[in-house]
């Protein structure tokens, strides 16, 4: 996949573009990609490698059913439209699989739940199925018998995020965008309340239009503006096991994964996720913690993934686990990603903390963020992602000049 | 009991080391993943092979695994240490976690460098550690005539101990060619001296050929059988042009050099130190103690110098296990056994006699399968090579490193073909970053429970 | 030496005390087919888990480090091959 195509990937920095992408994870990628179809001319920085960030420690999750009624919800259906025909799109094989999700509830209270929130699935038009405990341990032999009730969702979707993150990369550069790798951004320059430039480490592009999605580092980028946004960054670990095809057919999580997540003593909440990815090793999640450090192991996060998913899915006590990852994703306090323009700054937009959804929100995200910009339509209202609601500096002045 | 000193390996260095922590009153355990004690090169005779006689190095094993009895060790051998941190130690033993808290003190060995050439995947194509192991556990050949090649002083032994086990060596292809370095090396001491003249002696009687300058360029698989395309070699490594030769053999021994195993000390924090010689990462210390710098992680042994050899190993393994306890409020006596300036002094020589080279792995052909466990090819990785010249960021983008072996048998190839590719120095591109457990652990173990 | 019996890909054979799954198997000049067509014992230390298999029931068990004992079970195709 990656033959012949890895000249596309050194590119220098241009003199000018029409717009500057920062951040080189699945939000950017897919942004530039957007921006590039549209016909912008369009620069992608990344200040080390493409996905290695957040993106690249992910499950790949394309997930409506975590979701509750609302514009996330929205944005998610939207996005899945947008993935079927990607693959198409971007000439590459993302490992895009079809599999959907089974929800399983362990206690009646859970398996309550699960059925009221399969009335409003199924309300909202998506393919969501009961099945009683018997019937989901049919599905997946490795879970354990006494399962109260699971809820299959067909619509949801697993996706390969590295391949992802490269594919689309690689078919902006094919649509005429600049990728730079290894290249930090020092500064978004402005001239009064208008975006004029990006300078770099590797020099400085001139631009009208600023898309950050930069992660957690989106949080730094905005203090040079003097804009505080309250991103934090949410760890997530997840266990890989050694290839062992066929165990488990659908992606899998515990209901408690939406419902109350437990709280650990530590601070840590683990609910458990399992799936298999295509070579199959089954990836084993997850947890979340306010940690903005994914480097160092910690054991003892192993150890809950492992006794969670263990409760759940017996079956998998003599898989293999070759090793635990972590990524820090960043979350804001409403939960809901920042996507759209920063009031008060010309040409500034932010499309930044997605948290565990980056993945699955990405082409609706992407789509929005081009619209905006280029003036055309969203198909999903971007008012409730507004950047807006999080600058008060910014948002709180303007919203008191309309008014006085 | 919980010991405050765990000792992880019991090869030479471990056992040396757990030995002088013991004696000098600290309480001390020492694991080891394999069943009995003794590692690699002190590796035990079982079974049948037990009437037979052990050879020198499982005669010295028997006397340190005595020793370490004497000091009062325990020793928990089939216990697998998969994470470590300042003060605590992950096992896996008979299938359920053990947390340890105690300091640690890392002997974790090295594994065999193995440059890809095409039809190393073969059956019948196994490291020299392979076929060393099988003569020293079960007295047997790993085939009748057996071919052993590669680059370093392991090779000479390696075709000795098959000669005398009855096998034919057609031949030994050494990859560098042999000088002033190397004469010098094996002339640093008499026991050096001897011993490499009694290997040299079995080739000799046996009519086994030493053919330094060469290397192994393909393997092709016989209706019986391998047959084994050996060119010769430049002194930088590389193939030069013109004839090749053939040898037929049922067994081919590869071993191009010995390459730390560092995971254990990344995982606990500890900084780790390129090897120029080698080309390869190591645990760094301060010499003589031990000291990785981690708190409470000591080292010794191959994972900080891979050539160390049992000598090098012991004397360095007994000097970090005095300095352990000394911290760990123990009382070393006042003299140790071992001295370790000729044993480290013979190791550099050995080193700058035979460095791992860039240009053997011009010899891996695009096609060749480089990780073995994801079966990822040489044009893929040199692809993603021009990509991006970091390790990990080619890990990411192949799979290369990613399978079972967590990336043990593939790193130096991976780290080689990216810095060829790139063009850039060997030491920019990295190492892997490293991933708890350090070895493959079923999820009941990581859970804490017996496996189902 | 004391001799006993065990099952390879459904074949009994032959091993004797203390031998290791790995010498029983390079022995009776067995390789595993399918997937991991022709991969087997290479490093001989546990490192590279190129000679694992099915052992009683555990998949990934490296041969190399595994003690034989009378009656074990060995799988060494792949795991769907079985079923």
């Amino acid at each position: 996949m990656i033959a012949a195509q890895t000249e596309l990937l050194r590119h220098e920095v241009p003199a000018s573009a029409d717009v500057v992408v920062i951040g080189g994870g699945v939000i950017g990628a897919a942004c530039c990609h957007a921006l590039a179809e549209a016909g912008l001319a369009t620069a992608l920085l990344e200040a080390e490698e493409l996905g290695s960030g957040a993106s690249g420690a992910c499950e790949g999750n394309v997930l409506v059913s975590d979701k509750s009624p609302g514009p996330e919800l929205e944005l998610a259906r939207r996005s899945i439209e947008l993935y079927h025909d990607l693959a198409e799109r971007l000439q590459a094989d993302i490992q895009l699989e079809s599999k959907g999700s089974l929800l399983v509830a362990v206690t009646n209270e859970a398996g309550e739940e699960l059925r009221r929130e399969s009335v409003w699935m199924r309300e909202m038009g998506l393919q969501a199925e009961l099945l009683d405990g018997s019937a989901a341990q049919g599905a997946e032999p490795v879970l354990r018998p006494d399962l109260s009730a699971a809820l299959f969702v067909a619509e949801d979707l697993q996706v390969c995020p590295l391949k992802l993150v490269l594919a689309l990369a690689l078919s902006s550069a094919r649509l005429g965008a600049r990728l730079i790798r290894r290249c930090k951004v020092e500064a978004v320059e402005l001239a009064g309340e208008r975006v004029v430039g990006v300078r770099t480490s590797r020099g400085r592009i001139a631009c009208s239009s600023v898309v950050v999605a930069a992660g957690l580092s989106t949080r730094e980028l905005m203090q040079t503006l003097e804009l505080e946004l309250p991103l934090v960054g949410r760890r997530g670990q997840l266990l890989v096991s050694a290839p062992s095809p066929g165990l488990i057919t659908h992606k899998v999580y515990d209901f408690g994964y939406r419902a109350t997540v437990e709280e650990h003593e530590q601070g840590v909440q683990v609910a458990t996720v399992l799936e298999t990815t295509r070579r199959g090793n089954v990836l084993i999640g997850a947890s979340r913690e306010f940690r903005e450090t994914s480097d160092e192991p910690d054991v003892e996060v192993d150890a809950l993934l492992a006794a969670r998913a263990l409760e759940l899915a017996p079956g998998l006590a003599g898989i293999k686990i070759l090793r635990s990852y972590a990524g820090v994703r960043p979350t804001l306090p409403d939960g809901l990603p920042a996507i759209g323009g920063v009031p008060g700054i010309e040409g500034l937009w932010l499309a930044c903390g997605h948290e565990g959804a980056g993945i699955g929100l990405a082409p609706g995200t992407a789509e929005m963020i081009c619209s905006l910009i280029s003036g055309g339509d969203t198909p999903v209202d971007p008012e409730l992602f507004s950047p807006g609601r999080l600058i008060p500096s910014v948002g709180a002045s303007l919203a008191k000049e309309e008014d006085d | 009991m919980t010991p405050a000193l765990t000792v992880i390996g019991a090869g030479p260095a471990g056992l040396a080391a757990a030995t002088a922590a013991g004696e000098a009153g600290v309480a001390t355990t020492l694991i080891d993943e394999n069943e009995y004690l003794g590692g690699q090169y002190y590796r035990q005779p079982r079974g049948a092979a037990q009437a037979g006689a052990a050879g020198r190095p499982a005669r010295a094993g028997a006397s340190a695994i005595a020793a370490l009895q004497d000091a009062g060790v325990d020793s928990m051998p089939g216990a697998t240490a998969y994470a470590a941190a300042a003060g605590r130690i992950e096992v896996d033993h008979r299938a359920g976690r053990r947390t340890l808290s105690s300091a640690v003190l890392l002997a974790c060995g090295a594994t065999e460098r193995v440059v890809p050439v095409p039809g190393w995947t073969l059956p019948g194509v196994v490291t020299g550690g392979a076929a060393q192991a099988l003569l020293k556990m079960h007295g047997e050949p790993v085939g009748q005539r057996v071919l052993v090649a590669g680059s370093g002083p392991f090779l000479l032994p390696v075709a000795a101990a098959l000669i005398g086990a009855g096998a034919k060596v057609p031949a030994v292809v050494e990859a560098q060619r042999l000088g002033r370095r190397a004469v010098a090396a094996a002339c640093s001491s008499p026991a050096v001296m001897r011993e490499a003249a009694g290997h040299l002696w079995a080739l000799t009687s046996a009519r086994s050929r030493l053919r330094t300058g060469w290397g192994v360029v393909r393997i092709d698989q016989r209706a019986r059988g391998l047959c084994v395309e050996v060119a010769r070699l430049d002194h930088t490594g590389a193939q030069l042009p013109g004839k090749t030769d053939s040898v037929d053999c049922d067994a081919l021994c590869l071993s191009d050099g010995f390459i730390p195993s560092v995971g254990l000390a990344q995982l606990a924090g500890a900084t780790l130190r390129f090897l120029p010689g080698p080309r390869t990462w190591a645990v760094g210390t301060d010499s003589p103690s031990g000291a990785t710098g981690a708190e409470r992680i000591w080292a010794a042994g191959a994972c900080v110098t891979p050539w160390s050899g049992a000598t090098l190993s012991s004397a360095s393994g007994e000097l970090a296990g005095r300095a352990a306890a000394a911290e760990l409020g123990g009382s070393p006596s006042q003299r140790s056994r071992s001295s370790i300036g000729r044993s480290q002094s013979l190791a550099r020589r050995l080193e700058r006699a035979f460095p791992a080279r860039a240009a053997w792995y011009q010899r891996t052909a695009d096609e060749v399968t480089v990780c073995r466990c994801e079966n990822v090819d040489a044009g893929t990785i040199r692809e993603a090579a021009t990509v991006s010249a970091d390790l990990n960021a080619v890990k990411r983008m192949t799979r290369a490193g990613m399978g079972l072996c967590q990336g043990r048998t593939c790193q130096a190839s991976v780290a080689e073909l990216t810095a060829g590719t790139a063009g850039v120095p060997i030491e920019s591109v990295g190492h892997f970053n490293a991933r708890s457990p350090d070895r493959p652990t079923t999820l009941a173990a990581l859970a804490g429970s017996k496996a189902g | 030496m004391t001799a006993f019996m065990l099952e390879i890909d459904g074949q009994r054979v032959e091993a004797r005390a203390a031998d290791t799954v790995a010498v029983v198997l390079l022995r009776a000049g067995i390789v595993p087919s399918g997937e991991r067509s022709g991969r087997g014992l290479f490093c001989g230390m546990g490192s590279c888990y190129e000679c694992h298999a099915v052992v009683d029931g555990v998949p990934l068990t490296r041969t190399c480090m595994t003690t034989a004992r009378p009656g074990m079970r060995i799988w060494t195709r792949d795991p769907c091959e079985r079923s």
